[in-house]
């Protein structure tokens, strides 16, 4: 029973850090608080539910399609917003409008495009539960967590190993002088969109068989993405990965053990808590 | 003098215009507009003056309308003893509420505001032993004054007439030494702090009479339709006031209004799209925000400015011009 | 008469002591000015003397009176204004409006007057509207009056950075690098300036980079190097200071930037 609770607990866990992971990014890059995050996970999980079901196409190709298509909306919100506020010298909440409104066009796009009904989408194994001695384990789980490993090894070999991507850490680091040592600072957050874009597209890809697919995941599952960069120190993917699981962990435990609806109240009184007390973070890992 | 009669105009158009319909639905419309023109005033003296964004207008519509209803219907009391109460609890929130969120800045406080939007909702839902979650507070009775029941055109007239006085005392405030202030630290709190003003106090306060117009507006929408329910006080509530002044124009009095107006209206144009509703708000959202973040009002005075200029032949934006040449 | 004490005031950043133990004062009526190279830790102690830091060692005190405790808006009050290195106008306000902002502490109405609208407080507005069209003529910035304050070049923004303080009618200005930005003609105007406030009974305490109209302007100098005061005089004491001479105008010539 333990082991099953833990096992959920790190199953959403990593979904929350996958999409804090690119909400982080972003963040660190720019400086922006992409309030979209969440519907770029929801996306994910339609563009692969019309890969799978509808257009029948084997499971990779779906995915790849859908990273790439969500990759490719994320740098759409940049090339179509974001850098024409930049330009602008547009206050930062004009920014946060802007976000707010993607996530609406999104949603309802999403509703008009797929329907407002939940959405059935296959896992990655055939075979719906494992079982690990006593207990019985979700396959998808295993999927999720693989996933999220993966992604993220990708990514830590990307920011540590390529030039590029210790460029990009140089720019979050210090912009002015990263510029005036020839980063392009513009390429680097088009690059950290589309990173927070595939990786919260996969994200949706993986949780779309546990949580079904529907316009409102985007949301409901963003937040949560928030809630995790929020308690790694908002400006660290690091942080956001520890946040996501330690939520997930406390989410699956409180949720079994009191009840559904308090563990979300609890999530999101731990990120108002988070704000008021420790902005920083509490991991304290920020690198602001 | 043509903006003086132009008012006058409007204010007697606003008072006789029931007069010549009998359909109620027009009269709910109007009150609704009423509505969220309060709403409206009040986040923009928040958010387009103080410069401090907030998600969370929807509790404290909430408090109003729940603290009434409930109040009415299980201690019997009046709505003219409920909403004295109500509004009075919405400031005892928004000041506690306050004066930790509002140390916060820019995406800090969208996404605290956002997260006591959230939680306002799953308190509504899930504390069934004071809001009866999702069925709702019902038996809601209309209001009396002298015995004649405020429904209809009567709540019209009500609302019609705070309405106005709301509308002249906030303009009031903005057009004087406080709203001043005000802008100041909507553009810069550090140098507003070193001339003396007190910025975390003037950001309470003002959160606190957003606050307290937000929950009145609640109120009055409890006796509009006599029911409600968590749905009505969710985050759309709070992003629709949000797009009704950023559309409208930040930090401009008549902007609230205009947006108020036009969005509110837009669903009726938009009938047999229903379902595109909240799509469309999305995009005239971001087009506004991106090419016109002055909104109707800014391009209206743009547009004014530029036939004005055409007819006289001469440049309007004289001391801007002139600041640019000295620049070159 | 000593207006403005600083007795041992240090600043701590974690390890990093950005200002280390700096007393002087300064006088009714002076120009007084805050030299030393870059990073010195002048605009640090700007920021102790008007509360935006707090101060971790020693005392500041203001009229006889301790402010080192008291927060930005209540030392204001007190008659303490101050100008930014970096421009902090308010942009997307008018000219006319920045200015009235200034006469905050000066006026009294508040969020009920105002509200209301009573007549008092609606003449108090119109006088402090009057009193920023006076100074803005004395600025010569009056026909830029209803310009955005983002839209005036950069030299302009520092006179009405300037013109704001000067509607508190406070009792000492502080003038972080007023002259930055300036051409040759415009600093001797701002010098001319600055000398018709003092003999107008205000006191000014002014960092500066620009050394010509340091040494021409100010009556006393104080010199400040790695956060420690190391000489304090008249212009012409402190250019015979040895140790000036060696930490700052030496290695031929002045660090001008």
């Amino acid at each position: 029973m333990i082991l099953q609770i833990i096992i959920s607990g790190i199953t959403m866990g990593c979904i929350y850090a996958m999409v804090g992971f690119g909400f982080a990014l972003v963040f660190n890059s720019s400086q922006i608080m992409n309030f979209a995050q969440g519907e770029f996970l929801m996306l994910g999980a339609m563009m692969h539910y019309t890969g799978t079901v509808v257009l029948k196409l084997p499971f990779i190709v779906s995915l790849f399609l859908s990273l790439v298509t969500i990759s490719l909306v994320a740098v759409l919100i940049e090339a179509l917003a974001i850098n024409p506020l930049r330009k602008k010298g547009a206050s930062i909440v004009m920014m946060v409008c802007a976000f707010i409104s993607f996530s609406i066009i999104f949603k309802n796009l999403a509703e008009v495009i797929w329907g407002k009904y939940p959405l059935v989408i296959q896992g990655f194994f055939s075979q719906e539960i494992f079982n690990l001695g006593n207990s019985s384990i979700q396959s998808q789980s295993v999927a999720v967590i693989g996933a999220a490993v993966v992604s993220m090894f990708l990514l830590w070999y990307f920011f540590s190993k390529t030039m590029f991507g210790m460029a990009l850490v140089a720019s979050a680091f210090n912009p002015k002088m990263a510029h005036l040592c020839g980063v392009n600072v513009r390429g680097m957050i088009i690059t950290s969109f589309i990173l927070s874009g595939a990786s919260s597209a996969l994200a949706g890809v993986v949780v779309g068989p546990i949580s079904f697919v529907s316009s409102f995941i985007g949301f409901d599952l963003g937040i949560k993405g928030f809630c995790a960069a929020a308690i790694g120190g908002m400006g660290s993917p690091v942080g956001a990965i520890i946040g996501g699981l330690l939520l997930g962990l406390l989410e699956a435990i409180l949720g079994v053990y009191i009840s559904t609806a308090y563990s979300t109240i609890m999530a999101f009184i731990i990120l108002l808590v988070v704000l008021y007390v420790r902005p920083q973070g509490i991991l304290g890992v920020s690198s602001r | 003098m043509l903006k003086k009669l132009s008012i006058a105009a409007l204010v007697v158009f606003l008072a006789i215009w029931p007069i010549f319909t009998t359909n109620p639905y027009y009269v709910h419309t109007a009150v609704m507009i009423g509505i969220m023109v309060i709403l409206a005033v009040g986040l923009n003296l928040l958010f387009g003056y103080t410069g401090q964004i907030s998600l969370a207008h929807a509790t404290f519509y909430a408090i109003g309308a729940y603290a009434t209803s409930l109040l009415e219907v299980h201690a019997g009391l009046s709505f003219w003893v409920t909403t004295p109460i109500a509004i009075i609890f919405a400031v005892i929130v928004a000041i506690f509420i306050g004066i930790p969120t509002l140390k916060l800045k820019d995406h800090y406080l969208a996404l605290a505001t956002l997260a006591l939007c959230l939680v306002t909702t799953l308190f509504l839902l899930n504390a069934k032993w004071l809001t009866n979650g999702a069925e709702g507070v019902m038996g809601i009775q209309a209001p009396t004054i002298f015995g004649y029941p405020l429904q209809g055109v009567a709540l019209y007239y009500f609302v019609a007439l705070f309405t106005l006085i709301i509308f002249i005392m906030i303009r009031n405030l903005v057009n004087s030494r406080v709203g001043i202030a005000l802008e100041t630290i909507r553009e810069n709190e550090e140098a507003a702090e070193s001339l003396g003003v007190n910025v975390l106090y003037y950001k309470v306060m003002v959160f606190a009479i957003s606050g307290a117009l937000a929950a009145f507006a609640g109120s009055i929408y409890a006796h509009l339709t006599l029911f409600v329910s968590p749905e009505s006080f969710a985050l759309p509530l709070s992003i629709e006031v949000l797009v009704i002044i950023v559309v409208g124009g930040l930090a401009s009095m008549a902007g609230s209004v205009v947006g108020a107006v036009v969005i509110t209206l837009l669903p009726e144009f938009l009938y047999e799209f229903e379902e595109y509703r909240l799509l469309v708000y999305g995009v005239i959202l971001l087009l506004v925000v991106i090419f016109a973040p002055k909104g109707i009002v800014g391009l209206f005075s743009s547009f004014v400015g530029f036939i004005r200029g055409k007819l006289s032949g001469e440049k309007v934006n004289e001391p801007e011009e002139a600041a640019e040449r000295e620049q070159v | 008469m000593e207006l403005l004490v600083l007795k041992g005031v240090s600043k701590q950043f974690g390890g990093l002591r950005a200002v280390d133990g700096v007393s002087f004062d300064i006088k009714q009526g002076d120009i007084h000015a805050i030299i030393g190279p870059n990073g010195a830790g002048k605009t640090t102690l700007f920021n102790l003397i008007t509360g935006v830091l707090p101060v971790s060692e020693g005392e500041i005190t203001f009229e006889g009176k301790a402010i080192h405790h008291l927060r930005v808006h209540q030392i204001a009050r007190l008659g303490i204004l101050r100008t930014f290195q970096n421009l902090k106008t308010f942009n997307e306000m008018t000219v006319l409006q920045n200015v009235m902002a200034g006469r905050y502490t000066k006026t009294k109405t508040e969020l009920g007057t105002a509200a209301l609208g009573l007549p008092w407080g609606k003449r108090e507005f119109a006088e402090t509207r009057k009193k920023a069209e006076e100074v803005l003529e004395k600025v010569g910035l009056y026909h830029l009056r209803e310009s955005l304050a983002k839209n005036l070049p950069y030299g302009r923004q520092r006179i009405l950075e300037i013109a704001r303080i000067l509607m508190a009618e406070g009792k000492i200005l502080l003038l972080d690098e007023p002259a930055a930005g300036l051409n040759h003609n415009e600093t001797e105007e701002l010098s001319v300036f600055l000398r018709k406030l003092i003999d107008g009974g205000l006191t000014i305490l002014l960092v500066e980079h620009d050394m010509q109209m340091v040494m021409r302007l100010c009556d006393r100098i104080t010199v400040i190097n790695y956060g420690v005061k190391i000489a304090d005089g008249t212009p012409e004491e402190v250019q015979r200071n040895k140790e000036v001479i060696e930490a700052y105008l030496g290695k031929g010539g002045t660090h001008d930037a």
